[in-house]
């Protein structure tokens, strides 16, 4: 190990020092200099939406494949599925900026007795009070007033980021994303009832096999579940399949 | 919190070890101090601790939060997935375990999430860590991000850590309050934090003292062999120039100002006789000077002396008694600006002469500025900061700019100081610069790592998980689909 350490070291540097300074990441680079606080957030969001992309056009490539699912209705259920990720995202985008825009005056709310101007000079008064009674260097005011910017900063910055990302993946993700998807599966998949005639006379036949159940048991029809960890509960394509009159069962069903 | 909190901190058991300098005061021993003297002071403390949470580690914990916390409830009682009014009770049944089947699956995602995404980016970290602050393998980065002579914090903490643990200095664990007291380990623990930090902070103050000491003697920002670019050091200074700007403004009395100061200067001098009568021989007992100052509002008939008690009394009780002596120092301030004799009109003028002073300086800085810095030179740059440090410097004897000045140290009448302080400034920028850069280099690294490595292991172990968890810990709800898939289609 004592050998490998530095070979690794070494070579990683290089590739990573080479990847570092590469245009792309040197312009990055530059927006997080200008605006540290906001390239962050920018940066966590935009991972956190990439993630849930790719999830995204995993489920539509997967229902696109999915032989389960009756050649003339895959396009369908595909689009239940882009129409899911899309939504999911643009909530996250929403919420952020929304928060984005509310979590500085929320933060002012919430330590106004902290950060106000008779507390900064309370603050100055009595480091002085103390540094006399150490004897220590009496510290300058406009330095106090500085550090006390920096202690709100500090704060706020965190406070931001954990309220913009919260409000996001939380609230926009977890909460409204749900309550919107459902009723909008349910027209969908009543629309869809409607067009696929051939079902008509199976519309009472026993609901088979939920979805998610369906895919853990056949491995290699679970392939399109596979970044479900960012999206499973709201997957419209799940939705519908566990519903009680669930078409892709009736279809199975009929064969 | 009060000043004898405060004073506390002088008084722990490694308050010896703390500095090894009585100079030198970092910027976040001043920042813990302040913290320490907020309303909020708990959260705001705790807050700081969890500062690490700002980049991709923080995304990851607050989604799999949601996901692991927040998404069960909202799928298992979500209102709009429900069975058919008229369905036998085994159906709706059916449908609610599908809910909870389905809900489970999230704190088990969350879980995995945090296992292995949250495991596999800290020694990650570590590792960037380590070749971004080693020379040998940082000068294989650009110099913007080179920390092998000004070490990232986290860097220098780990190795505070490790210096702390050889000269046998731990910190105390919980499990010993059992022996020695809950009280007795909170304080050590402090103590031993308050030691912690002092070192780091000494520790990085050293080495930017050293590449500042190194830019002054040569002109030049030098990491290793590598020597910083004229464009990135010319914006630098003209970034710090910005901040000196900046304090100086700061120091400006605006017109609201002008206004209230000069109605209180009438105050103050109208009523000296009277308030140095009642201000000299106070209690110094915070319980004994409240009702000595109670008593003279109770007595007290004029209304400009009643306005000062009031506002000494507004005061917390352990700043009225400096209160006090500061209403004492303003009049004579008061009565030195306008030299000697006062009058609300020479003291109007006095304040608007400061402006003017100040003005003048902040013009002064401006025309500092180096206007092109990609096309600055080594001698556009050194003539930069000369006049820099003549601009922040001004006359020992110059009792009018002394008076103006005195509250920072930005302006100073000792120029070989200025210069040193200067240098440090612009070193503290490149500081700064360099921990944003890599940063950006950082977060990146991880989201890729994240997306391309970590997200596609979480996934295929959660969908050997799931399945598997759920037969062994909620065979109710995972029975459901067995039974179902013997008769089903899935086969």
């Amino acid at each position: 190990m004592p050998k490998i350490k530095p070979v690794a070291a070494s070579l990683s540097s290089h590739v990573l020092g080479a990847f570092q300074q590469s245009k792309p990441m040197e312009s990055l680079a530059n927006f997080y200099n200008k605006d540290l606080e906001k390239a962050i957030a920018y940066v966590a969001v935009g991972s956190i939406i990439a993630k849930d992309g790719i999830g995204c056009y995993k489920y539509v490539t997967q229902s696109l494949k999915n032989d389960k699912i009756p050649e003339d209705k895959r396009k369908f259920v595909a689009a239940l599925d882009l129409t899911n990720g899309v939504l999911m995202i643009t909530a996250q985008i929403l919420m952020f900026f929304a928060m984005r825009k509310y979590s500085e005056p929320l933060f002012n709310r919430l330590f106004k007795k902290s950060f106000n101007n008779k507390m900064a000079n309370n603050i100055a008064t009595r480091l002085r009070i103390a540094a006399r009674k150490a004897d220590e260097t009496i510290e300058r005011k406009l330095n106090i007033g500085k550090g006390n910017e920096q202690v709100r900063k500090n704060a706020l910055d965190l406070f931001k980021f954990i309220a913009e990302l919260s409000a996001a993946t939380i609230i926009g993700k977890r909460v409204l994303v749900p309550f919107i998807a459902t009723p909008l599966a349910d027209k969908v998949k009543q629309k869809m009832d409607k067009h696929s005639s051939p079902d008509k006379e199976n519309n009472n036949v026993k609901p088979q096999e939920p979805a998610v159940k369906t895919a853990q048991e056949t491995p290699d029809k679970a392939a399109g579940k596979q970044l479900d960890i960012t999206s499973s509960s709201t997957n419209l394509l799940s939705k519908y399949k566990n519903t009680n009159s669930n078409l892709l069962n009736k279809y199975q069903q009929a064969s | 919190m009060k000043v004898e909190n405060i004073n506390q901190n002088f008084r722990t058991p490694y308050a010896g070890q703390q500095r090894k300098s009585p100079q030198f005061t970092g910027m976040s021993s001043l920042e813990q101090k302040i913290t320490e003297l907020l309303p909020a002071n708990k959260t705001l403390s705790k807050m700081k601790k969890l500062e690490w949470l700002k980049g991709e580690i923080g995304g990851i914990l607050i989604t799999a939060l949601g996901t692991g916390l927040v998404a069960p409830i909202f799928i298992g009682f979500n209102p709009f997935v429900k069975a058919p009014e008229n369905a036998t009770p085994e159906k709706k049944k059916e449908v609610n375990n599908t809910k909870w089947y389905t809900a489970l699956r999230q704190p088990i995602s969350a879980i995995l999430a945090i296992l292995f995404q949250v495991s596999a980016l800290t020694p990650i970290n570590k590792w960037l860590d380590y070749i971004i602050n080693t020379p040998e393998y940082s000068k294989n980065f650009g110099i913007h991000v080179d920390q092998s002579e000004i070490n990232g914090k986290s860097f220098v903490e780990t190795t505070v850590k490790q210096e702390l643990k050889k000269e046998g200095i731990k910190k105390p664990g919980w499990l010993k309050a059992i022996t020695k007291g809950y009280s007795k380990i909170k304080e050590e623990r402090k103590a031993y934090d308050d030691l912690f930090d002092s070192r780091v902070d000494e520790k990085i103050d050293t080495q930017i003292e050293k590449v500042a000491n190194k830019f002054a003697e040569n002109g030049k920002i030098t990491i290793g062999k590598r020597k910083l670019d004229n464009k990135t050091l010319s914006e630098l200074i003209n970034k710090q120039i910005d901040e000196y700007i900046k304090d100086a403004q700061k120091l400006k009395i605006d017109n609201e100002g002008l206004a209230y100061y000069t109605e209180k200067a009438k105050m103050l001098v109208g009523n000296e006789e009277h308030l140095r009568n009642i201000f000299t021989d106070i209690p110094h007992d915070y319980k004994q000077l409240e009702t000595y100052l109670k008593n003279l509002l109770v007595k007290e008939t004029n209304p400009d002396v009643r306005r000062i008690i009031q506002d000494v009394l507004d005061h917390d009780e352990d700043l009225r008694e400096s209160r006090i002596s500061r209403t004492l120092e303003r009049i004579d301030k008061i009565k030195d600006m306008c030299k000697g004799e006062y009058t609300s009109n020479k003291y109007l003028n006095a304040m608007s002469t400061r402006n003017a002073e100040l003005d003048r300086i902040i013009t002064k800085l401006k025309l500092n500025k180096i206007k092109e810095p990609e096309k600055a030179t080594d001698t556009i740059i050194t003539d930069s900061i000369r006049k820099m440090a003549r601009n922040c410097q001004f006359n020992e004897k110059d009792n009018l700019l002394k008076s103006i000045l005195h509250d920072t140290d930005t302006f100073d009448f000792d120029s070989s100081k200025l210069w040193k302080k200067i240098h440090k400034d612009i070193t503290k920028g490149y500081k700064k610069l360099i921990e944003n850069k890599y940063k950006s280099f950082k977060q990146i690294t991880q989201v890729i790592i994240g997306v391309c490595i970590t997200l596609p292991i979480t996934c295929n172990a959660l969908n050997w998980v799931y399945p598997r968890f759920m037969e062994i810990v909620f065979p109710g709800l995972s029975g459901v689909k067995k039974s179902q898939n013997k008769t089903g289609g899935d086969k």
